[in-house]
C-alpha cells in the first residue's frame, strides 16, 4: 500500500475541514464571540506547529510507523506504554465522532430514524473502504471527495455573501482581550491537530521526507477555510444568536437564498459534509487496525477490522444524550489531555530524545 | 480464515438489509399539510389562538394537470391553547395530514398577543429544525391574524400567504425575517421591529389589506407603531431607502399648484457619530440621500440651479422634521432601540459598553441625538420643467 | 483393408488416441486415412472426400467440409493443378513427394501436417486436406470459402464525422482494417486459439513501441489461464479475464470501429480481436473513457469539451435523478421552491402508490419498453414506441396510476442513459440507480450520500490490468486531465502521445 503526497494532502484537508468546521465553531464562538475567527488563526498556528513536529519525527524513521519507532526510541516497555496512550485516543475518537455524526443527522435530516441504522451504515462504509482499499484506497477516495468538499464550502460562503451585515463582526478584538481568544483557539487546534496522525501514515509514502509539504498545505487549506467560515458565520448570523446554536455553519447554509427561488439547501451541504466525516473515520479505522496489529505483532491487520468495527459501533450507541458525548468528551478529555500530550507533548519528546540518540550515536562512531 | 470472512460478509449483508426495512422518516408529499402562514392571537380569556393557512394543492390550477381547480386553494385551521406545543398538537389533530412548516412564508402576530409578549412561541421557532429563518414576521394592526389568514384572493395570488411573502420580498415595506427578529431580541443593543399589516378599506364586505407601517417591540412585547413617513426616515437611517418615495411641500399652496414635489431615493447613507460625554453617549446622525424627481407640482423651474437648491433645502427641512419625530417616537415614547444605537456604541466604544450595557434600557431614552439631513437631487426626469412655471 | 462394418484394430486404436487427446500420426495408406476420417466425421453430411489421382498416378484424397470451401477455387485451381502437374524427377521419399506437390500448388497458403489431430482441425477450420498415398504427411490448403457480412457502418457507434466502416465477423478482415490504419511493423498481432469446442481464433494486438511489455504479457497470460468450452463472442473472454469480476462496470472498452482500436493502440493499449464477432476489446480501460468517443477527436475541441461535460452531467442524471427525486419529495420537501412543491403534491393526490414504489415501477417498465424496442421486428417497432411513450404515459397519468412528474423523471433518465457512449458502463449506471432509489426512499439524501460513497469506494478500488480505474482523478495526475476534463486540442495531445503510457500502471 503506497500513498502519494497529493493523497496525504487531500486526506488531511478533507478530514480536518469537516470536523473542525462543525464541532469546534461553537466553543470558539462561546469563548471569543465575534473574534472567534482570530482564534481560528491562532489554532491554525498551533496546528502547523503540531504538523511540523509530526513531520520531523516521521522523517527520522521513514519506513516505520509511530508504533514501531516509539519502541525504538523509548525502549520496549515505556514505548508500549506510550503507544497505549495513543490507542486510547484512537479507540475513543472513532465512537465519539460516530456519535456526533449520528446526532447531527438525526437532528437535521432524519428525526424519526433510530440511531442504530445510521451508525451501522457509516460503519459498514468505513469497513468496506478499509478492507477493500487499505490506506491507498482511502487516499484515492479523498482525492475525489476532497475537492468536492472544498467546493461546497466555497459555494456556501459565496452564496452567503448576500446575507452579510458587516457590522456584526465589530468591534474587533477590543471586546475581549487575548485570553478569551486564545481559549477559543484550543478546541479547533485540537481538531486541526489531527495532522499528527501523519506519524502513522508517513511510512506508506514513497518519499516520506517530501511529505511534510503536503501536510502543511493540508492543514493550511483547512485552516483558511475554517477562518473564512467562522468570519462568515459571524457576519451572517451575528453573535447574539450564535453561541446557542449547535451547528452554526449549517444554520448559515439554511439562510442561503439564490434568486429567492432555491432555498433551504442545508441538506445538500450536510450530505457533502458526511464525506469528510467518512474520510476521517476511515483513516482512524485504518490507523487503529494497523497500529493495533503492529502493537500486538499480528501479521494480517485486516482481521482486526472485524473486531474494531463492532466495538466502536456499540460504543457509539451507548451514550445517552448529546451533552454527554460531545461536550464532556471535548472538554474533559480531548482538549486538556490529547492536545497537549498526544499531539504536542509526546511527539516533541520523541523528537528530542531521538535527536539526542542520533547525535550520541554519531559521536560514538567518531 | 476464508470461512470466517464469508460468515462476516453474510452478517454484514443481513444487517444492511434489515436497516432498509424501515423508512422511518419518509412522508409522502400528498400526506403533508403545507403550512403557508401561521398567525397568533390573544383570546379574551388569555389563551393563545393559533391559525394556520394550509395550501390545498388540488385547489390550485397549476397543480391539477390541466383540469380545472375544483376547490378552494387553501384551508384555514384555528385552535386555542395554553402554549405553543399544545396548540400545535390540537391543530395537527384537526387535519388529516402531517403539518409541515418548511414552506411557511409568513408569521403574523395579532396586536393584542404581541403586546402581551411573544417569547414562548419564539422559543419553539428556534428549537424546531423545521422552522426556517427566512420566514417573514408581521404584526397585525386593527385586525386579528385569524381574519387576515381567512381572507381569500389577496395580493393577486391564489394562496394569500404566498402573495404576502412575495410582497415582503419586493422590499418596499419593512420586511423582517425571523432571524433578524430573533437576533434583535437576543441582542442587548437593539430592539426588534416588524412590518405591519392593516386594513386598507372594506369593499363590499371584503377587506383589503396593506403593508406600510412598522411595529416596534421592546424585548418581546409590542410597544407601538411607527407611521409610514417616519418609517421612511428609518429606512434612510439604515441605508436601505432605495426605491422609497418622499414628498415634501416645497412651496406654499398657490392657485393651480399644490406646491408639492415627489422624489425617489436612489441611494441613502447615514453617518453616526458617537461621543461619550458625562457618562452618556451623545449621538450625531447625518442622513444623506441622492434622489431623482418624480413629480413636480410647484412653480419651481428645476433646470435652474438656484431653484433646485431651494427644493433641496425644503426637503432637508421636512425630512429632518420627520426624522426627529421618528426618533422621538422610538426613543422617548417606545423607549425601544430599533435602529441599534446600542450596537453602534458597542462597536465604537467597547469599554463603555461593557460597563453599561445592562443599564442601556435606562440610558437610551436620555441620549441626546442631533440630526442633519442632506438630500441631493441628481436628476429631474425627462422633462426639464412643467409647461406652467415661474421663470 | 477393413471388412465391411468392422473397423480394423489399428484404426480403432488411432480413434481412441484422437479422443484421448494424443496426436496419432497419419496412416501411410490413403484408404486407411479415409476410413479414419469417415468415422470421425460420421453423420456430417457436409463432409466430402474426393479421390483424385495425381498426374503421375499416386492416389490422393481431398478432404474438406463443403460449406466452408469455395467450390470454384477447389475445382479450378486445386483439382486442375493436381491433375495437370507433373512431378519432375524421381522422388525417393514420400516427404519429397509432399514437398514437390506442395511447391506446385497454385495456392499461397499451404502447410504440411503430420498427425491426425491437426488434420481434423484443419478440416474443421475450413481448409482442404490432401492425403497422398504412401505418405505419412498431408498437405493442407486454404479453402477460401468463408462467408461474411459485407463491411458496413457500425451499428452501435454511429457518428457524423469520421470513417463509416466497422468490423465484421471475420477476424482476418478486421486485422486488415487495423493494418490499413497503422502501417508499421511495430503493429504486432499474436494469435491464440481459445475454446476447446469452438476453437475460436483470438488476436492480441499492440504496438510494441507504445505498449508496456508487462501489460502485453499479463493479457496473454490471462488468456491462457482458464479452460473454456466455447468462445462465441468477445464477451465470454471479457468476463473470463477481467478484474473486478463482480462489478457492474466494464474494465475493458468494447468497440466495433477500427479507428477507435487504432487510436487506442497508439495510446499504448492492447486490443483483443475475436473471430466471429465485430466487437473488439481494448485493455486497459479507465472510468473516464466511457465518456469519450472517437468523434470527439475529429470535431472542434471546444465543442467536444462541451459535449463531454454534457455527458458527465447526464451520467449523473441517470444515476441520481430518480433517487434524488424520491429523497427530496419524501424527506426534504423544503428544498423545492414552494410553487413546485405544491404542484408535485397536487399531482400526487390521486396516485395510490408511495413515491418509491411508483418510481421503481415506472423505471422497471421503462427498462422493459427499452428491451422490447430492441427485440421487436422493425415494422412493429415504430408503432410500439409511439404507443409506449404517448399512450401508456398519458393514460397512466390520467387514470391516476402514476403522476406526471414521475413520468418526466423516468423519461429523462431513460434518455440520459442513451447519451453515454459506452453501452457497458451505461448498463452499469442503469443497474446502480435501483439500489440508490431504495436507499433514497429509506434514508433520504443521507441514504443517497451513503450509497454514492459506497459506489465511489467500489470504483476507486477497481484496477484494470494494473491501471487504476479512476485514473487520472485518483490517483491524481494533472497531465491526464487533458483528456478527461477537456478535450485538449491536438497540438497538446500530440506531445502526450509520443510518450509511452507507462505511468498509468504505477505499482
Amino acid at each position: 500500500m503506497k500513498i502519494s503526497g497529493i493523497q496525504i494532502f487531500w486526506m488531511i484537508a478533507a478530514m480536518e475541514l469537516g470536523m473542525t468546521l462543525l464541532m469546534t465553531m461553537t466553543s470558539s464562538l462561546q469563548a471569543a464571540k465575534q473574534d472567534a475567527w482570530i482564534s481560528m488563526i491562532i489554532a491554525g498556528g498551533i496546528a502547523l506547529f503540531i504538523a511540523f513536529v509530526a513531520t520531523q519525527l516521521a522523517v527520522l524513521y521513514p519506513n516505520q510507523t509511530l508504533v514501531q519507532f516509539t519502541e525504538t526510541i523509548l525502549g520496549k516497555w515505556i514505548g508500549k506504554f506510550v503507544i497505549v496512550i495513543y490507542m486510547v485516543q484512537w479507540y475513543t475518537i472513532i465512537p465519539i465522532i460516530l456519535r456526533q455524526f449520528t446526532d447531527l443527522i438525526e437532528l437535521l435530516l432524519l428525526p424519526s430514524t433510530p440511531r442504530a441504522p445510521i451508525v451501522i451504515l457509516m460503519v459498514l462504509l468505513v469497513v468496506y473502504v478499509t478492507y477493500a482499499g487499505g490506506i491507498d484506497g482511502i487516499g484515492r477516495c479523498s482525492e475525489v471527495l476532497g475537492p468536492i468538499i472544498i467546493v461546497m464550502v466555497l459555494l456556501v460562503l459565496f452564496f452567503s455573501l448576500n446575507n452579510i451585515t458587516f457590522k456584526q463582526i465589530l468591534p474587533v478584538y477590543r471586546d475581549h482581550g487575548i485570553m478569551p481568544i486564545f481559549n477559543g483557539a484550543l478546541a479547533p487546534a485540537s481538531y486541526l491537530g489531527h495532522a499528527v496522525e501523519f506519524v502513522m501514515l508517513a511510512a506508506f509514502m514513497d518519499n516520506p521526507s517530501k511529505g511534510s509539504r503536503y501536510v502543511y498545505w493540508g492543514v493550511l487549506i483547512a485552516n483558511v477555510l475554517v477562518v473564512l467560515s467562522t468570519a462568515m458565520v459571524v457576519l451572517t448570523i451575528g453573535i447574539n444568536l450564535l453561541p446557542t446554536m449547535w451547528y452554526p455553519f449549517f444554520e448559515m447554509t439554511r439562510q442561503i437564498s439564490i434568486f429567492a427561488f432555491i432555498e433551504n439547501l442545508d441538506a445538500i451541504a450536510i450530505v457533502i459534509w458526511i464525506s469528510s466525516v467518512f474520510i476521517k473515520l476511515a483513516i482512524y479505522m485504518f490507523i487503529t487496525c494497523y497500529g493495533t496489529a503492529q502493537f500486538l505483532k499480528i501479521k494480517n491487520w485486516r482481521m482486526l477490522i472485524w473486531f474494531v468495527a463492532p466495538f466502536v459501533t456499540i460504543l457509539a450507541i451507548i451514550p445517552r444524550n448529546v451533552t454527554q458525548s460531545t461536550t464532556h468528551y471535548l472538554l474533559n478529555y480531548w482538549v486538556p489531555v490529547v492536545l497537549p500530550i498526544n499531539m504536542i507533548g509526546i511527539p516533541l519528546l520523541l523528537l528530542i530524545i531521538s535527536k539526542i540518540q542520533k547525535r550520541r550515536k554519531r559521536a560514538n562512531l567518531n | 480464515m476464508m470461512r470466517m470472512q464469508t460468515i462476516y460478509r453474510c452478517l454484514v449483508l443481513l444487517v444492511f438489509i434489515i436497516c432498509l426495512t424501515g423508512c422511518w422518516d419518509s412522508i409522502e408529499m400528498e400526506d403533508r399539510a403545507f403550512v403557508m402562514a401561521s398567525g397568533f392571537d390573544l383570546t379574551e380569556d388569555g389563551q393563545v389562538e393559533a391559525t394556520l393557512q394550509i395550501a390545498l394543492p388540488t385547489g390550485l390550477s397549476i397543480a391539477m394537470q390541466g383540469g380545472g381547480a375544483t376547490k378552494e386553494p387553501f384551508v384555514v385551521v384555528t385552535d386555542k391553547g395554553r402554549e405553543g406545543t399544545d396548540i400545535l398538537q390540537h391543530l395537527q389533530e384537526m387535519i388529516s395530514r402531517r403539518v409541515f412548516l418548511g414552506h411557511r412564508g409568513v408569521i403574523i402576530f395579532g396586536e393584542a398577543y404581541a403586546r402581551e409578549g411573544i417569547d414562548e412561541i419564539l422559543d419553539t421557532f428556534l428549537r424546531s429544525p423545521e422552522s426556517r429563518y427566512t420566514t417573514f414576521i408581521l404584526t397585525a394592526k386593527g385586525v386579528t391574524a385569524k381574519e387576515i389568514l381567512n381572507t381569500p384572493h389577496q395580493f393577486l395570488e391564489e394562496i394569500p400567504a404566498l402573495g404576502l411573502k412575495k410582497k415582503q420580498q419586493i422590499g418596499i415595506s419593512l420586511a423582517v425575517k425571523l432571524n433578524e427578529f430573533l437576533d434583535a431580541i437576543a441582542s442587548d443593543g437593539k430592539s426588534p421591529m416588524t412590518g405591519v399589516i392593516q386594513v386598507l378599506e372594506k369593499k363590499a364586505d371584503q377587506k383589503i389589506f396593506k403593508l406600510g407601517e412598522a411595529a416596534v417591540y421592546q424585548d418581546n412585547k409590542l410597544v407601538g407603531f411607527l407611521p409610514e413617513e417616519e418609517m421612511k426616515t428609518l429606512f434612510m437611517l439604515r441605508g436601505e431607502a432605495e426605491n422609497q418615495n418622499l414628498t415634501a411641500q416645497v412651496k406654499p399652496i398657490e392657485e393651480g399648484f399644490k406646491g408639492t414635489m415627489g422624489v425617489r431615493v436612489l441611494r441613502s447613507k447615514s453617518t453616526i457619530d458617537i461621543q461619550i460625554k458625562d457618562e452618556i453617549p451623545e449621538i450625531m446622525i447625518t442622513l444623506e440621500a441622492r434622489v431623482v424627481v418624480l413629480e413636480n407640482d410647484s412653480k419651481l423651474d428645476l433646470s435652474k440651479e438656484k431653484k433646485l437648491k431651494e427644493a433641496e433645502s425644503k426637503f432637508n427641512e421636512q425630512v429632518d422634521q420627520r426624522f426627529v419625530s421618528m426618533l422621538e417616537h422610538i426613543q422617548k415614547e417606545f423607549k425601544a432601540d430599533v435602529f441599534g444605537f446600542g450596537n453602534e456604541v458597542h462597536i465604537k466604544h467597547p469599554e463603555y459598553w461593557k460597563m453599561n450595557k445592562d443599564k442601556w434600557k435606562k440610558i437610551y431614552p436620555k441620549i441626546p441625538i442631533s440630526t442633519r439631513v442632506d438630500i441631493t437631487i441628481i436628476g429631474i426626469g425627462r422633462a426639464q420643467a412643467p409647461p406652467h412655471l415661474e421663470k | 483393408m477393413t471388412r465391411k462394418g468392422r473397423l480394423s484394430t489399428r484404426i480403432q486404436k488411432k480413434l481412441e488416441e484422437l479422443d484421448s487427446g494424443a496426436n496419432p500420426s497419419i496412416f501411410d495408406d490413403v484408404e486407411d486415412n479415409e476410413e479414419m476420417l469417415r468415422k470421425t466425421f460420421s453423420y456430417c453430411s457436409d463432409f466430402v472426400m474426393k479421390k483424385i489421382n495425381h498426374r503421375d498416378g499416386t492416389p490422393c484424397t481431398l478432404v474438406y467440409i463443403q460449406g466452408l470451401v469455395d467450390s470454384k477455387h477447389l475445382e479450378d485451381v486445386l483439382i486442375n493443378s493436381l491433375l495437370k502437374t507433373k512431378t519432375v524427377g524421381d522422388v525417393s521419399s514420400s516427404k519429397e513427394l509432399i514437398g514437390l506437390i506442395k511447391e506446385k500448388l497454385p495456392t499461397a497458403d499451404v502447410g504440411v501436417i503430420d498427425n491426425l489431430n491437426d488434420a481434423t482441425l484443419n478440416i474443421v477450420n475450413g481448409r482442404i486436406v490432401l492425403f497422398v498415398d504412401s505418405s505419412i504427411q498431408a498437405i493442407s490448403m486454404s479453402g477460401h470459402g468463408e462467408v461474411h457480412r459485407a463491411l458496413d457502418e457500425p451499428s452501435t457507434e454511429a457518428l457524423i464525422r469520421g470513417p463509416r466502416v466497422g468490423f465484421n465477423e471475420d477476424i482476418h478482415t478486421n486485422m486488415s482494417l487495423i493494418r490499413l490504419r497503422l502501417r508499421t511493423p511495430h503493429l504486432k498481432m499474436e494469435e491464440t486459439i481459445i475454446g476447446t469446442i469452438s476453437r475460436t481464433k483470438v488476436m492480441v494486438t499492440y504496438l510494441d513501441n507504445m505498449a508496456a511489455p508487462e501489460l502485453v504479457t499479463e493479457v496473454k497470460t490471462r488468456l491462457k489461464k482458464d479452460e473454456m468450452g466455447s468462445v462465441l463472442e468477445s464477451g465470454y473472454i471479457e468476463e473470463m479475464i477481467r478484474d473486478a469480476p463482480y462489478s457492474p462496470f466494464p474494465v475493458m472498452k468494447m468497440t466495433e470501429r477500427p479507428d477507435s482500436v487504432a487510436a487506442s493502440l497508439i495510446e499504448g493499449r492492447v486490443a483483443i480481436l475475436t473471430n466471429g464477432t465485430p466487437m473488439a476489446l481494448i485493455i486497459p480501460m479507465t472510468f473516464w473513457q466511457t465518456f469519450q468517443t472517437v468523434e470527439d477527436y475529429y470535431m472542434n475541441f471546444l465543442f467536444a469539451t462541451l459535449l463531454r461535460w454534457i455527458r458527465y452531467f447526464f451520467a449523473g442524471i441517470v444515476v441520481f435523478l430518480p433517487s434524488v427525486f424520491i429523497a427530496i419529495t419524501t424527506y426534504h420537501p423544503e428544498m423545492l421552491p414552494t410553487a413546485l412543491a405544491l404542484s408535485i403534491a397536487g399531482s400526487r393526490e390521486i396516485v395510490p402508490f408511495p413515491t418509491l414504489v411508483e418510481t421503481l415501477l415506472m423505471e422497471v417498465i421503462f427498462e422493459a419498453l427499452r428491451e422490447a424496442g430492441i427485440r421487436l421486428p422493425r415494422p412493429i417497432g415504430q408503432t410500439i414506441s409511439i404507443v409506449g411513450a404517448l399512450v401508456i404515459g398519458q393514460s397512466a397519468v390520467q387514470a391516476g396510476i402514476v403522476s406526471a412528474p414521475i413520468v418526466i423523471i423516468v423519461a429523462l433518465t431513460g434518455i440520459a442513459a442513451f447519451l453515454i457512449p459506452d453501452t457497458n458502463t451505461a448498463q452499469g449506471f442503469r443497474i446502480v440507480r435501483f439500489p440508490l432509489m431504495v436507499l433514497g426512499g429509506s434514508f433520504g439524501l443521507f441514504g443517497i450520500g451513503m450509497g454514492t460513497l459506497a459506489l465511489l469506494i467500489h470504483l476507486v478500488n477497481i484496477r484494470s490490468f494494473g491501471t487504476y480505474y479512476m485514473w487520472p482523478i485518483a490517483p491524481f495526475k494533472a497531465g491526464g486531465l487533458w483528456d478527461v476534463a477537456v478535450r485538449a486540442p491536438w497540438w497538446i495531445m500530440n506531445k502526450r502521445h509520443l510518450r509511452t503510457r507507462k505511468e498509468q500502471t504505477k505499482e
